[in-house]
Formats: C-alpha cells, structure tokens, sequence
C-alpha cells in the first residue's frame, strides 16, 4: 500500500498535503500516513486499506474537509460562489461549521476531490 | 449574427464573472458576431428580455443564480422557471445551481440547449484580483469557458463545447497537482466540482445557424500589402512577384485566424 501512495506523491506531489483522514484523533495527510505505513503503524494500515473503497463519511468528512480548505486555501485566496458571495478561508470553514448550503457544497467539493484522486 | 451577455457587476463575484464575459463578447465581435450587452446596472429584467427578444444564434448569462432563477444587478431576480419564452438559441448560464431546474426549462419553452451548472459554480482568485483572465488563479476557472463559448461562436455543437469545458476543467487540475504546492489542491478541487456539477440540457447537437466570417483587425489588413510590396520589389519589379507575394499574405492572415471547429 505505501507503494501506492508514494507512487501517487510522485506523479501528483501537491496531494502531500491532502487530509485524508484521522488517526488516533489526529487527522493525518496522504504524505502522513505513507511515513505511518512505513513505520508499521496497524491504525494507519486499517486506514490504508480503507482508501478508496470506504472514504470518509458524515462528521469525519466534515473534519476533514475543515482542515483541507484551511491547509490548502492561502489567506490572500478568495474562494467566489455564483450563488451568494464571496470568502475568506475562515469564511469557508464558518460556512461548513454552520452547515450552510455553501458549507455542504464544500464538503461535497473535497469529497469528490478525494474520491477522484486518492484511490 | 448576433450574440447577447448578460453581466450584472456589484460584489466581488459577479464583477469577475461579469469581466470574463465582456472578454467573450468582445472575442464574438472579432469572429464576425454582434455582441449585445447589458452590463453593470444595465443587467435589468427589462434588458435581459431584450436581450433574448433579438433572438441571438448565443446568449452567455452571468450573475448569482440558485435553482429555479437568475439574479441581475443589485441581487434582482431576472428570470426564474416559467417567467418566459426563449428563442431558438443556445445559451450558457454562467451562475450558481440554475442548471437544476432553470436550464430544463428554458429547453422545455424553445431554447435549443443550455450548459449550466447544477450545484454552485465556485470559483477562486487572489484577493485584489481586477481581471479573471490575467489572475494566476481565476484564469484556470474562466479560459475553459471561453474556449468552449469560442467552440460554439466558430460553429462547434453544444457537446463539443461541453465535453470541452469539463475536460480542460480536469486537465487543468491533473496538472497543477503536479507542482508540489499546497495551494494546487484547493484549486484542483474547485476545478473538479465545476466539471462534475456542470450539466447539458436540450439538444447536444445544436449549433449556431451559419458561422459569420471573421473581422479583420486593423494591422492584419496590412499584412498582405506589405507582403505584396517585398514581393514586387524582391521580383525586381515583376508584377506576379506582387501578385504572389499578395496572396502569401492572404495565406498569412489566414492562418493566424484559424476557423477550424474541432
């Protein structure tokens, strides 16, 4: 499964920095969890074999998502929404917190994100 | 042969969108097209009504949208399901959801297809972004749009222009994971809902009637009199030299406005 990953980091080396799901409460980057699977780490393996097949869901994907767009979004990037307006990164996050419409579509935008890339 | 854009411009969102618009109409006015444009506090239900009543071969419509309805300057509501009849055209919305229940009615009551999208079009830029297509950001968002919008000016179907869109929106994103940089992620994942929520509606085979000839700019018209001049004097003042080198100009302008399609 490292393999894997570590392939997907060469070809792709910006998904490094992708949340991809939480360990032991942590949540933990792709780049993260190859280290933990090298290290033997059994939470990261189960996590592993999870990918892909079984993605995150519900109030982890929530979490997830939240640490995603505040990881990846630059403070001087705006992210605009043809449907209401314009946010900051704390803007996004308040939206998903909120589960606003805009918030939910967050969500969904990692979700497929995820689901596109890391299988 | 004309082409109508709609382009409310009063918050951050709707001013980049609307920018990225004009750049359209004004690439319309060059591939032969008249551009017909509400702009700014021109974007009124009376004009967009207007702007469908003069039955375009394209009309790009922008601004906040959700469901059922399109909103105009000011956050007016301009068109919503049921409100009206549209001409024989094509259209792209260019907003938020309208592609759910919008888009299938305006097929429903005449038009020939719609591109929309039918959750948000969400968009990222930097935060003293002016222009669309020169923000480092933006412009991945909007140059697809363009293009596919350019594929349908130049006689292209409704399909072609929306498997254009949504594959340049995921080549964009395959590619700019590749530089290593956090920031790549949250724009490829923008990118990637922009390509998945987009929808076709109507016919995909529609397009524009007849596909108007080009407009020569100014400096291209004298290209080939320049080109005849070296010809006649590189001839050594033989008039077919003027003649062919004449025609390479031609040739020239020509081939710097392709007119293919694919």
């Amino acid at each position: 499964m490292v393999v894997k990953i570590r392939e997907l980091l060469r070809e792709r080396p910006s998904l490094a920095y992708v949340p991809i799901a939480e360990i032991r409460g942590r949540v933990v980057t792709l780049e993260d969890l190859a280290r933990l699977l090298e290290l033997r780490d059994p939470e990261a393996e189960r996590v592993a074999r999870r990918l892909g097949i079984d993605p995150p869901k519900g109030e982890e994907a929530r979490r997830l998502a939240i640490e995603f767009w505040r990881r990846t979004l630059p403070p001087n990037v705006k992210i605009h929404v043809l449907g209401c307006k314009s946010l900051t990164v704390e803007e996004a996050i308040k939206e998903i917190e909120r589960g606003t419409e805009v918030g939910e579509e967050l969500v969904r935008a990692y979700e497929r994100f995820v689901r596109r890339y890391i299988k | 042969m004309k082409a109508s854009f709609f382009c409310p411009d009063f918050d951050m969102a709707t001013h980049l969108a609307s920018k990225a618009v004009l750049h359209i109409a004004d690439r319309s006015y060059w591939l032969g097209y008249e551009p017909h444009v509400a702009y700014g506090e021109l974007a009124t239900r009376d004009n967009i009504e207007g702007l469908l009543a003069i039955e375009p071969e394209l009309a790009v419509l922008t601004g906040h949208g959700d469901y059922d309805r399109l909103y105009g300057q000011g956050g007016i509501e301009v068109l919503w399901t049921c409100s009206n009849e549209y001409p024989r055209t094509i259209i792209y919305l260019l907003t938020c959801r309208a592609g759910r229940y919008l888009a299938p009615d305006m097929v429903l009551k005449g038009a020939k297809a719609v591109i929309g999208y039918e959750e948000a079009f969400m968009f990222a830029s930097l935060e003293d972004a002016t222009d669309p297509l020169r923000d480092p950001i933006a412009r991945y968002f909007f140059e697809p749009v363009a293009e596919a919008v350019e594929k349908i000016l130049r006689g292209g179907t409704a399909g072609e222009a929306y498997r254009h869109n949504r594959s340049r929106y995921e080549e964009l994103a395959d590619g700019i994971l590749t530089t290593g940089r956090p920031w790549a992620n949250a724009v490829a994942a923008l990118l990637i809902h922009d390509s998945e929520v987009m929808v076709l509606e109507g016919n995909p085979n529609a397009r524009v009637e007849a596909v108007p000839h080009p407009r020569v700019r100014a400096e291209e018209a004298l290209i080939p009199i320049g080109s005849a001049l070296l010809g006649y004097a590189v001839s050594g003042g033989n008039p077919l030299g003027f003649i062919l080198g004449f025609l390479t100009g031609i040739w020239l302008v020509r081939a710097r406005s392709p007119q293919g399609t694919s």
